[in-house]
């Protein structure tokens, strides 16, 4: 096994949807697990892509004992979050009092705005993701990070989201009884642009959501801060799971940017479905008909188009991503649903 | 599969009597190629095409090949999108910039419900109510953020009771449903991305009657005959191939045979072994134009 994964506990494995990310953190945890770690692997994707990775129809609770075969002790577990009731404690737990709470959780205004924000996903996982850590129970944590349209959201929706709750701008939100001439000229037109806009009373609406948030904005900003603490720390890995074509390197090269800009260091890029190498043709010396012949090249000169091109790709990830460990996984014919394949994939990950 | 009355049987035919297509899919499927090669075939009949795309958070890192086709191509933003309309419709010109660099705006933008989605749509409106141009190709975000951009404005005339946004709403409700209007799904033929697609169009059906075109299934291994059974005397790694071969078509198959009773029109496009994005493009229009 070698050394990263023993050294790291807390695994997050990013790239952008449709690679296999789902695939590649429930096998990891699974050999995790397999390896004698008490491990658990959070995901938050609400297409519940890892309950039917590991078996599961669907998931009754937060955290889910997984039984594995091999072993008779409970070493594996899984989270999928309901990032909707997620945000909901989240707010309860920064919230002044009942009261506040109520009264924010009961706005309508409030749940259409958390979907907006378009972090809450992110946010929420990013907040177990601590919990988890502070449950000194748990050896190994893998995220299974939500499929954004860009990765990049990961990193800066928990930001967004303590930016909007950052207490200047609440504070133009609330005591919408100030007179106008108050607020500096630019806010004094922006309100009334939003008021021309909007009406009336759907302003006023929103301004009483804003004053219900007040007070918060610590809470918020301090999560924030310790999330980046966290994924700084040498307890944390962080992996791209990519694919080798001209649009997956784009995105990996821009993703790792955004890393070291943060100063969040990557630990390596696990290229998925890799093509398995096969014959150029078939050797004259065996016997078949002109036709079969020319059928079996047919397909062998496909497949053997297909390994070019993911070789092509390999190189260039190569080239622009030349210090990060790369890993490569064989692409599968066949469907992955059982354990046994999950635990496979892990082994050839950590090996 | 069911086919519809005004959908021809060609792609391209039915493509070039529309005046807006919209493109979405899960994230991953190859959805911003597809609407490229749209917009190449299109192109290259002559056709007036723009194309426009939106991503609801931070801009994508998409390559730049459609520039060297000589498209229009147009990244919208909701703050800009939001300026140009607030600028036209109130005629607002005074402290402008100061009003658009305001932190309270910005936050408003960002967190008023719908009011991206329904500023972008209003962009997408405009376009299409000048006419500049025959056909806009629109690359949608994926398939949730792209259910909030057909919802909000459809909402917003109950959301907003009052006010220039909830007059204009109306507007871009009609071009949704205009018969020159269509809607296609990007997928791939696996079983989750499909599964995936036909929920996104159940939840559409559902929003309203919206013109639905073709489920366009990306990367399709390409059907290639083969002998069967295989031949006996062949060396092991070349049966193994061939196998693996067969399983993945019939898996293909099998994926997409789930999928049953779609008010769209299934297209299937081959995965091309091309190295650069810009000639797998060429070689999905020359395939689309078939």
């Amino acid at each position: 096994m070698k050394q990263i994964w023993k050294d790291k506990r807390i695994f997050l494995i990013g790239g952008p949807g449709g690679v296999g990310k789902t695939t590649v953190a429930a096998a990891l945890g699974t050999q995790l697990a397999i390896q004698g770690y008490k491990t658990v692997v959070l995901t938050v994707d609400p297409a519940k892509r890892l309950a039917q990775a590991l078996g599961f129809e669907t998931f009754s609770s937060d955290l889910q004992p997984v039984n594995l075969p091999e072993i008779k002790e409970t070493k594996l577990f899984a989270s999928m979050l309901d990032t909707q009731r997620y945000f909901d404690k989240v707010i309860t737990r920064f919230a002044g009092s009942e009261k506040q709470k109520d009264k924010i959780l009961n706005n309508r205004l409030y749940r259409i705005m958390v979907e907006s924000l378009g972090g809450s996903h992110e946010y929420a996982a990013m907040e177990r993701l601590l919990e988890f850590t502070k449950d000194s129970s748990f050896e190994k944590i893998v995220v299974d990070t939500p499929p954004s349209q860009n990765a990049l959201d990961l990193l800066n929706a928990p930001q967004r989201l303590a930016d909007f709750m950052d207490n200047s701008v609440l504070r133009w939100f609330q005591n919408t009884k100030t007179p106008f001439s108050l607020f500096r000229q630019g806010t004094k037109m922006a309100m009334k642009l939003l008021e021309k806009l909007f009406g009336s009373d759907f302003f006023k609406a929103l301004a009483e959501v804003m004053d219900d948030l007040e007070g918060m904005h610590t809470g918020f900003r301090d999560r924030n801060l310790e999330v980046i603490r966290l994924l700084k720390s040498s307890a944390t890995g962080f992996f791209i799971v990519s694919y080798p074509s001209e649009v997956r390197l784009c995105e990996s090269v821009e993703f790792s940017k955004a890393l070291q800009e943060k100063e969040i260091p990557l630990s390596g890029i696990i290229l998925n479905r890799i093509e398995d190498p096969c014959p150029q043709e078939v050797p004259p010396t065996i016997d078949l008909t002109p036709q079969e012949r020319e059928e079996i090249n047919q397909v062998l000169t496909y497949k053997n188009n297909l390994v070019t091109q993911q070789q092509h790709w390999i190189n260039k990830f190569n080239t622009f991503l030349k210090d990060i460990p790369e890993i490569r996984l064989e692409r599968r014919s066949e469907a992955i649903h059982d354990l046994e394949t999950l635990s496979q994939i892990g082994k050839r990950l950590i090996s | 599969m069911l086919l519809k009355d005004s959908r021809t049987n060609s792609f391209l035919a039915d493509s070039l009597k529309r005046k807006v297509i919209f493109f979405t899919g899960k994230g991953g499927v190859g959805k911003t190629a597809v609407a490229w090669a749209t917009a190449l075939a299109l192109s290259r009949q002559k056709r007036k095409v723009r194309f426009v795309s939106w991503s609801p958070f931070e801009s994508s890192s998409d390559p730049w090949a459609l520039k060297s086709f000589g498209i229009p191509t147009e990244q919208l933003e909701a703050s800009t999108c939001f300026k140009e309309y607030a600028l036209k419709t109130l005629k607002f010109e005074k402290f402008v910039d100061a009003v658009f660099e305001n932190k309270v705006l910005k936050a408003f933008i960002q967190v008023a419900p719908g009011l991206s989605e329904t500023v972008i749509a209003g962009k997408v409106w405009d376009l299409y109510d000048r006419a500049e141009q025959d056909t806009i190709i629109v690359d949608l975000p994926a398939t949730g953020h792209a259910l909030a951009f057909f919802k909000s404005p459809m909402g917003i005339e109950k959301m907003f009771a009052t006010g220039f946004v909830h007059r204009q709403a109306g507007n871009i409700c009609d071009m949704f449903v205009d018969p020159f209007t269509r809607l296609d799904v990007v997928t791939l033929p696996e079983e989750m991305p499909l599964v995936e697609s036909a929920q996104f169009i159940d939840e559409v059906q559902q929003l309203g009657k919206f013109p639905l075109g073709y489920l366009l299934v990306n990367q399709c291994t390409p059907q290639l005959p083969l002998p069967s059974p295989l031949p006996k005397k062949l060396p092991s790694d070349i049966k193994e191939c061939l196998e693996d071969y067969e399983i993945r078509m019939k898996r293909e198959k099998a994926a997409i045979d789930g999928i049953k009773d779609l008010p769209l029109l299934l297209k299937q496009i081959p995965r091309f072994t091309t190295e650069a994005i810009k000639e797998t493009i060429e070689n999905m229009a020359d395939h689309l134009e078939k």
